[in-house]
């Protein structure tokens, strides 16, 4: 069962393609992920949801009810989708607690009963009530941002880029924060993100968007392990691309032979290998494949080597790895693939 | 008119942009320049003075017999109700315009925009003039709110528009994702976000409606302005002109600190950091012709009479009305009268432009005060203090160039200020330092650095103080020696002639004196929003 649907929406602004043909859908109670560099459509994909723009086709359907098609749209203050945006839009002039109740229905009963509800849900101390926006920090103001898009009870909230705001250390725990109050709460969400490990951290389904276009939509596990295209793997991770020739259930290449996932092409193909999957191996008898360190940089807990191969004409491949037992430049190494690698399913 | 368009930027909506103190005493010898911006501001301050001395020399029982009495409580309820129907007329009228031009498709917004800041080039009396010859039966607290309403408006519409124009949509779009329909999202979340712009500008055109004399006097409504000039020409240094002055300033002191408290001390700006994107337009769909017809009217109420009214009388007067009279004397000594204004206000203003710029304080922040309270005053009060003060105690300077100019530089004080402490800003002390590291004296950097720096916005002060000069009627007609006539006073002479004919030129003067500075304030207006 599915609680929101989108159909090949498009959206053009005059000439410029904001959004073309893109569909998903979302099931209750689930987290989405859409990402994507900046100026892919991610914020117009959910603006179109909110109902702040009108798509130029497609159709958006919540719970069976059309909220979007043919030019005709359900506008925003009826469609009870909440939106926490990036720097939580709070209205400067009311209070903290007058900001989450601004979106109560005219005379609701123990409005303050339900002001600190909120604030509780977002574990925000009672004493902010009182104060005004400017007063909070920025990660405070996304938590009553939160809160009052709670209030109304919203069928699905849309979060865009909330985190980015944020410093690093605060990003996370706002991020665990808002996932844990999102699934007590029950409501389905959809974060917007240029943030590639937020999405894969945060979701159970990510949709990598790129030049208003869908490119893949999956688990996170999904996506990072057998991506599309070049474009969409080197989107959600460091990895390591080379060319090899796939026989059957392995593949070889310039690191000896490895193991493919799944052997729907043979021939000539283009394999991806995560950093993680490589053990550098400091090794000044090894036999063939093995290569040269040729750069190492220390950055602390890890560090990134470059290795030269032995006998192929290829530039360096470049490795993140623990720097424990850190080789130096000019050492020999051996370079071990650890499980399987995935083949990129077309060119 | 004391207080034309310049004055709209108060201390308050300057940016302020010097980060730290300079240090003392190492550019250039701070004390020397505080005793004179010290001595600016006790000059500034001459007025209130006179008042309280004024008060203290006649004595309770005199004060007391001239305070309250009918006459007095007459001139407070009509100015009351001038200021309660005006005022909301005015905010009414400026949002709904504002609105209409940075928020819909409306077509031709930019070009509406431009027509709701014209009104501001055309001088108040004139538009009385214009009105009054238009239709002659004009009189009473009607009239004069339906033509301040017109004049004045502009005040308003700048500042709310540029709000508009600044607000962050994110918050419209937050109210709208919370359930309100169009209306209530502008009533909750729009509206409330333009009270610091209202207040501001229902302060100054208040403020206005206290100062003003011509437009009044033209449809015979009696304001304490009016009856304080009336007073003065029939006796020059009479207490009963004084204890009204007296109750005038009290009136604005007023209406200054009702605003202070509306506006409380509460922060509208966005919260958070990241780019405001544009806002969108709303559609009027059906709407769109009353709306039309809403900015057209108002557009040909307040310019499209003063234009058809001067162009009709400079129709049927012809040639004859360019040849008649001393226009080209009044032309001359206008200009001469205004330069030299503007340059002694921008000199008067110099040393505290200097200070509030490169060290700020406690001690600036209240001479800065007093700089800038003497430009709310109304030209008449100015006028009267001055006046009696050189009867009683420097008589040869009575009726002189020298006092009308003090008069000048105290109602254009704030003005003067605005271009060069914004200039000045532009000229951080750290280039200075820059130019001495490089081998140039102190002397040397001020001059080859900051001086260079600051004349545009020197030029710029000169500018809005001398087209201030050159519409300011009251304190003119008040102090000028004799024989002195500037293109309103004389304007004004013959309108009081009803020689409506004749005014005709000198309006057009005056107006055209004044389109190049309304043009430029609407541009900066834009600017300041980022477009």
């Amino acid at each position: 069962m599915t609680l929101l649907t989108l159909d090949n929406l498009s959206k053009r602004y005059g000439s410029a393609v904001a959004l073309s043909d893109v569909s998903l859908s979302i099931a209750p109670g689930s987290r989405t992920a859409v990402v994507g560099p900046s100026g892919s459509g991610k914020t117009t994909l959910l603006r179109l949801i909110a109902g702040f723009e009108t798509p130029d086709a497609g159709r958006i359907v919540l719970k069976g009810e059309v909220l979007a098609q043919g030019g005709m749209a359900v506008p925003a203050h009826k469609r009870g989708i909440g939106i926490v945006a990036q720097d939580g839009a709070l209205f400067p002039h009311l209070s903290i607690a007058d900001n989450i109740a601004f979106g109560f229905e005219r005379g609701t009963p123990e409005r303050e009963a339900r002001i600190l509800e909120l604030i509780d849900m977002v574990e925000l101390d009672r004493g902010m009530l009182t104060r005004r926006p400017h007063q909070l920090s920025g990660g405070q103001q996304q938590r009553v941002a939160l809160a009052r898009a709670l209030g109304r009870r919203p069928r699905l909230m849309l979060l865009d880029e909330p985190f980015s705001a944020l410093d690093t250390g605060l990003r996370e725990n706002m991020r665990k924060a808002v996932s844990r109050v999102l699934e007590a709460a029950g409501i389905a969400t959809i974060l917007v993100t240029h943030d590639q490990a937020e999405a894969l951290s945060f979701a159970d389904q990510v949709a990598v968007l790129r030049a208003g276009k869908l490119v893949q939509a999956g688990t996170p596990r999904q996506l990072y392990l057998h991506p599309r295209d070049r474009e969409a793997a080197l989107f959600l991770g460091d990895a390591v691309l080379l060319p090899a020739i796939a026989r059957g259930n392995v593949a070889d290449c310039a690191l000896g032979r490895v193991a493919i996932a799944a052997p729907a092409r043979q021939g000539k193909v283009e394999i991806m290998i995560r950093p993680e999957q490589i053990r550098v191996v400091r090794d000044d008898a090894a036999p063939s494949p093995a290569g040269r360190v040729v750069e190492v940089e220390f950055s602390g807990a890890t560090s990134t080597l470059a290795v030269a191969l032995d006998g192929v004409a290829l530039p360096p491949i470049v490795i993140k790895t623990s720097s424990v037992a850190l080789p130096s430049a000019g050492d020999r190494v051996r370079l071990d693939i650890a499980g399987e690698v995935h083949i990129f399913g077309e060119g | 008119m004391s207080h034309e368009p310049g004055s709209i930027a108060s201390p308050g909506l300057l940016p302020d942009q010097a980060g730290a103190p300079a240090r003392r005493g190492w550019v250039l010898p701070h004390p020397s320049v505080h005793a004179l911006a010290g001595l600016v501001a006790l000059l500034s301050l001459l007025p209130l003075g006179f008042v309280a001395w004024v008060t203290y020399d006649v004595g309770w029982e005199t004060v007391r017999a001239l305070v309250f009495r009918d006459r007095v409580g007459g001139l407070l309820v009509n100015t009351a109700l001038l200021e309660a129907t005006s005022i909301p007329a005015c905010i009414l009228l400026a949002v709904s315009l504002a609105w209409l031009t940075e928020r819909t498709d409306l077509p031709f917004a930019r070009l509406w925009s431009l027509l709701s800041v014209a009104p501001l080039a055309v001088p108040a009396f004139v538009h009385s003039y214009a009105w009054i010859s238009l239709v002659p039966g004009m009189r009473g607290l009607w009239s004069a709110t339906f033509v301040s309403t017109l004049a004045y408006f502009p005040f308003l519409y700048l500042p709310v528009a540029a709000t508009l124009r600044r607000l962050d949509p994110a918050i419209e779009d937050a109210a709208a994702s919370l359930g309100l329909d169009p209306w209530r999202v502008f009533f909750r979340a729009v509206l409330p976000q333009l009270k610091l712009a209202i207040a501001g500008g229902a302060l100054l055109i208040a403020l206005h409606l206290l100062s003003e004399y011509g437009l009044f006097v033209m449809i015979r409504f009696d304001t304490f302005a009016t009856a304080i000039v009336d007073q003065f020409q029939s006796a020059y240094n009479s207490p009963a002109a004084n204890m009204l002055g007296g109750v005038l300033i009290l009136c604005c002191l007023l209406l200054m600190g009702i605003e202070g408290l509306w506006r409380g001390s509460e922060r509208y700006a966005r919260v958070g950091a990241g780019a405001a994107r544009p806002a969108q337009r709303r559609r009027l769909r059906g709407w769109t012709l009353p709306a039309l017809l809403l900015v057209a009217g108002t557009a040909a109420l307040s310019l499209g009479v003063p234009f058809y009214t001067l162009g009709r009388w400079l129709w049927l007067g012809g040639l004859s009305i360019w040849q008649a009279g001393p226009l080209g004397n009044a032309f001359v000594q206008t200009i001469l009268l205004s330069l030299g204004g503007g340059i002694l206000a921008t000199l008067a203003a110099a040393p505290m432009a200097w200070l509030s710029v490169r060290a700020p304080g406690r001690l600036q922040r209240i001479l800065e005060a007093c700089h800038y309270y003497v430009g709310s005053l109304p030209g008449v009060v100015v006028a009267l203090a001055l006046v009696s003060i050189t009867v009683r105690l420097i008589l040869p300077l009575y009726q002189t160039f020298a006092t009308l100019l003090v008069a000048y530089v105290l109602l254009f004080l704030p003005r003067a200020m605005v271009g060069l402490r914004a200039s000045l800003a532009q000229a951080p002390v750290e280039l200075e330092r820059a130019a001495m590291a490089l081998g140039r004296t102190p002397g040397q950097a001020v001059r080859q650095v900051t001086f260079r720096l600051a004349a545009p916005g020197a030029a710029a002060s000169v500018a809005l103080v001398a087209l201030g000069i050159t519409n300011e009627l009251t304190a003119t007609l008040m102090l000028a020696p004799n024989g002195v006539e500037t293109l309103a006073t004389r304007f004004w002479s013959l309108t009081s002639e009803i020689d409506y004919l004749g005014a005709a030129p000198y309006a057009v003067m005056m107006v055209v004196l004044s389109l190049p500075l309304t043009l430029a304030l609407h541009a900066q207006s834009k600017r300041t929003a980022g477009q």
